[in-house]
């Protein structure tokens, strides 16, 4: 069975970029979320196997989101997908229990790098 | 590589992100803090992250400027200042163009480099401050898979890193399922429906004729199904006014300033929904409108002190439903329209008789919406709202809608249009002239009736109609069309105008038809009778009839 997952992003352009990389890949994209809330409320609801999750977003950010959904399920599988110039921010959300991060232009094989190391 | 649909995508979310932009600053500017900070944060941020994979190397770089200027004001390491928001509302302007111009080709060489370093130079000063008192600190980043975040790579490819052109994955969750569709597609869906609509119609005739109870059967099933399509086309089409009326925000705010006038803009009823096309059409005759409100009607703080009125005047920009129709109001409290002024400069113009008592607000109107009428004035302290509202009057009548005005002298003035809600297709009466039919669109229309010649009658040299005790004043369309008179009795049909009730008088009314309208360009000084063409399900094409044109 393909491996199940979330994309969250603000951006309708940059959750179907995310998602088309990761079809591509054989992943499945379950759910969408354009904010940290209903990230959370999505991820509780489809149990997905990889989470995609950008930093800054409305109604709660990435970094609040991953820690809720950590809290939720201490084997959440959450990707950093962060512009850059946010290194402190990417420092705080693997502390809140993100397992890595990809920086914004993605290429596709390093969005998939990670992806693979997450899910191994 | 499906670079198209990415560039697509890109377009219509920087466009919605460039909005936000827009709002969150007036938003700033009336004095709101942190919370519209971090508003304009999260936009500018988003079009930095998507013009970096879309490789526009020119509004990343500005948005990114933009991003860190609005990260010290979002920490309190800087103050808003009017002259950072000046600043602000400068970068929004220019990220908008470079949006714009590599949208259209994203190889275009564009020169951001000005704006970027006046942003930036406002940052280094508010920097270089809080650096002095308050060191920074930098988290240490030790698990990195990508390209190191502190020195970000410049994209030289102008197209995304994508290499197939699969489909946008639908999500599971049923209350997100939106789909972008482009709005050039809804348009050539809605003339395809107005094409089958016109090819039911044939066919019911057909029917009719041939009688045939299978055949029967099976129209009024097609034609049930095509009324649904229509209808849900028509649905789909519809969007709120809201995402034309932010824009005028900007403007009002714009406008104002330059000439020296304090406003408190408000847009009411931004949810209300209209056709797109109906809403294409009418921003231009809204802007028109509320530019003669700021130019003329809006007074400047002193003279309004004088006036007794508080220092920022209301300028209002609504939007309601009423019945079928959409009605749009523009209405300020400045100094009105001075009804002398306009009866002088009548009198002078030859337009109306010496002996013309008071004008009504709808005289005034139609004497002001006159091409030219204040453009002819040297007076200048006229109160005008001439210039445009010609423009304005021709364009809503156009679509089927009308124009009222209603002002105080001293008080202020509001004017009222009142558009159909979708102009694709309307239901309309047809009426034949000797040999011709033409279509008389059935929005202002109370009643018809066959005319009996006692109830013609004249007064002061004018032909009436009397309706039920009441004299209506009566216009013939064999007149107006250069037909020569007949002697059967006429059909008529009462209209109600915004100026007052006339009936129309026409060989006969032949039926009821919906008719899908052609637009349709009457050369300008010509008088206005027609306002589009159709064709009718027989196959013929017909004009359809200006009802106020005609009046």
């Amino acid at each position: 069975m393909n491996n199940t997952v979330l994309v969250c992003d603000d951006a309708v352009f940059m959750r179907t970029m995310i998602g088309d990389i990761l079809t591509q890949a054989g992943l499945e994209v379950v759910g969408e979320a354009d904010s940290g809330a209903s990230a959370v409320e999505k991820y509780k609801a489809l149990k997905p196997d990889l989470v995609t999750m950008d930093i800054i977003m409305p109604e709660m950010g990435g970094i609040e989101a991953v820690k809720a959904i950590t809290d939720f399920d201490p084997q959440a599988r959450v990707l950093m997908c962060s512009a850059m110039g946010q290194q402190a921010l990417v420092a705080e959300a693997i502390q809140a229990g993100a397992k890595d991060f990809v920086v914004k232009p993605f290429q596709p094989s390093r969005v998939l790098e990670a992806v693979q190391r997450v899910l191994g | 590589m499906n670079t198209q649909r990415y560039a697509e995508l890109f377009r219509a979310e920087a466009r919605e992100r460039l909005a936000e932009m827009n709002t969150s600053l007036l938003a700033l500017e009336r004095g709101e803090g942190a919370d519209r900070v971090a508003e304009l944060f999260r936009a500018v941020h988003t079009v930095k992250g998507m013009s970096a994979a879309m490789g526009y190397v020119p509004v990343r770089d500005l948005s990114h400027a933009l991003e860190t200027l609005l990260d010290l004001l979002r920490r309190g390491a800087m103050p808003v200042t009017p002259a950072v928001i000046e600043t602000l509302f400068e970068s929004v302007d220019t990220l908008e163009s470079a949006i714009v111009s590599v949208s259209v080709d994203a190889n275009e060489p564009i020169d951001v480099s000005g704006a970027v370093a006046s942003i930036e130079a406002m940052s280094t000063a508010a920097e270089a401050e809080t650096a002095a008192t308050n060191p920074t600190m930098e988290w240490p980043v030790t698990r990195q898979t990508d390209q190191t975040p502190s020195a970000p790579r410049p994209v030289s490819r102008p197209t995304p890193l994508v290499t197939s052109a699969i489909q946008v994955p639908v999500a599971i969750d049923k209350a997100h399922r939106f789909v972008r569709v482009d709005a050039a597609r809804l348009d050539t869906l809605m003339t395809l429906i107005g094409e089958l609509v016109i090819a039911r119609g044939r066919l019911q005739d057909v029917s009719r004729k041939v009688a045939n109870p299978t055949l029967s059967e099976i129209v009024l099933n097609a034609s049930r199904l095509i009324g649904s399509l229509q209808t849900e086309i028509t649905t789909a089409r519809m969007v709120p006014v809201g995402q034309a009326f932010e824009r005028f925000e900007r403007m009002v705010r714009d406008t104002a300033q330059s000439l020296g006038k304090k406003v408190v803009f408000e847009i009411l009823g931004s949810d209300i929904e209209v056709d797109k096309s109906v809403l294409d059409e009418i921003g231009e005759p809204v802007m028109h409108l509320l530019r003669n409100s700021l130019d003329h009607g809006v007074e400047t703080p002193a003279e309004r002190r004088v006036a007794g009125k508080p220092a920022a005047a209301k300028l209002t920009l609504s939007a309601a439903r009423e019945r079928s129709s959409v009605v749009i109001r523009v209405s300020d409290d400045g100094r009105g329209i001075d009804m002398n002024k306009v009866l002088e400069r009548a009198l002078a113009a030859g337009l109306i008789d010496p002996d013309h008592g008071m004008l009504s607000d709808a005289e005034i109107l139609a004497l002001i919406a006159r091409p030219g009428f204040s453009t002819t004035s040297k007076v200048t302290e006229m109160s005008g709202r001439g210039v445009g509202l010609d423009v304005v009057a021709t364009k809503v009548r156009s679509l089927g809608g009308s124009v009222e005005l209603s002002t105080d002298a001293g008080a202020g003035a509001e004017i009222r249009l009142e558009l159909p809600m979708t102009l694709a297709i309307i239901h309309a009466l047809l009426a034949r002239s000797e040999n011709e039919l033409y279509a008389l669109p059935i929005t202002h229309v109370v009643e018809t009736l066959l005319v009996d010649p006692h109830m013609v009658t004249f007064e002061d040299g004018r032909e009436m109609l009397t309706v039920r005790g009441q004299s209506i004043p009566a216009v013939r369309l064999r007149d107006r069309l250069g037909h020569p008179p007949q002697d059967r009795r006429a059909h008529a049909a009462v209209l109600d105008l915004p100026d007052g009730r006339m009936s129309l008088l026409v060989d006969e009314f032949v039926g009821q038809q919906e008719v899908v309208v052609k637009s349709f360009d009457a050369a300008r000084g010509m008088p206005q009778l027609f306002n589009g063409a159709t064709i009718l399900t027989n196959g013929s094409p017909a004009l359809i009839l200006d009802a106020q044109g005609i009046a």
